[in-house]
């Protein structure tokens, strides 16, 4: 039988869906009568799901154009 | 019941043919993406700023937290590419060989700067009693309404604690969650085991979601600060 702890510690395999098929089973017959760590699962996918949008950082237009100016620059003179 | 089978296997044979097709397509296309850029055709740069661009910049932005640094790994990675695309025999995938240049100068920018003030891990970690239940109840503030201002508050919380995690944790966090690489790939392009990248990763979402979760208990942003 899992404890809350070795839950929390198999989370990112379990989200990735790396488990073992048993080890799988054990965590969701563990979550079905466990209240607390069902929201820890929930909150913790959920931060994964916003952790992209958080991250986001777009390249300037005027930075791709110089960019692309740099590297034709490159090529003629190499 | 045995016919639902059946289809199932079918089925499953056929996107698992799918998956090959497309994996098979892409790796072609790369290996005259490839060929063109070691040609030196400037139309191969413009496929690659166009394929890369984004992702490095967003990645770079990501390591760094500084608009002007990761323009600079921007530059140097596309540099890097120009000098080097000759000497790429194809061993790793070209995105993981990008990637690696640009986690690298991203990360040799950080050296530069002055340490941050360090946090102790357990003080982020979640709390479990000797019998290894929950030190206290979990709120569930998964679903929240969505209103604007609390999602662009949340965000802010997220992007604070993203900028907070120690750079060797905030790469792999960056490369799994927002660049979508598998742990292998992510452990190729660091160069660490996949133990690492893994325990890693699961104490950086660990550290996310707690930091999140301390905006929802506590209705304020934790304070900024570093942590190692």
């Amino acid at each position: 039988m899992i404890t809350c702890k070795d839950l929390v510690d198999l989370l990112s395999g379990y989200v990735d869906g790396e488990l073992d098929p048993a080890t799988a089973r054990q965590l969701e017959e563990h979550l079905r009568d466990c209240v607390d760590c069902t929201a820890f699962l929930n909150t913790f996918r959920k931060t994964r799901a916003m952790t992209p949008e958080a991250a986001e950082a777009a390249m300037p237009q005027e930075l791709r154009a110089r960019l692309l100016c740099f590297l034709r620059d490159h090529l003629h003179q190499g | 019941m045995r016919g639902g089978g059946g289809l199932r296997r079918i089925l499953s044979r056929f996107s698992a043919s799918r998956a090959q097709e497309k994996d098979r397509a892409e790796k072609a296309a790369e290996a005259g993406l490839v060929a063109r850029l070691q040609a030196g055709a400037p139309a191969a740069f413009e496929m690659l700023v166009e394929q890369y661009g984004d992702k490095i910049y967003r990645l770079a932005a990501g390591i760094t937290r500084n608009s002007a640094d990761a323009e600079d790994v921007l530059q140097e990675v596309f540099l890097s590419v120009l000098q080097h695309i000759k000497d790429f025999e194809g061993r790793a995938a070209l995105g993981t060989w990008i990637y690696r240049i640009a986690a690298n100068a991203a990360l040799m920018k950080l050296r530069t700067r002055p340490a941050v003030p360090l946090i102790p891990w357990e003080e982020e970690l979640p709390q479990f009693r000797p019998d290894g239940g929950h030190q206290a109840p979990v709120t569930d503030w998964s679903r929240n309404p969505e209103e604007s201002l609390m999602e662009k508050e949340t965000r802010a919380v997220l992007q604070d604690a993203l900028a907070t995690l120690p750079p060797e944790y905030r790469v792999v966090v960056l490369l799994r969650d927002v660049e979508g690489l598998s742990a292998s790939e992510t452990a190729e392009t660091l160069g660490l085991s996949m133990a690492a990248v893994k325990s890693r990763l699961h104490r950086g979402r660990l550290f996310l979601r707690a930091r999140v979760n301390g905006y929802f208990r506590e209705g304020r942003r934790p304070h900024a600060g570093g942590s190692r």
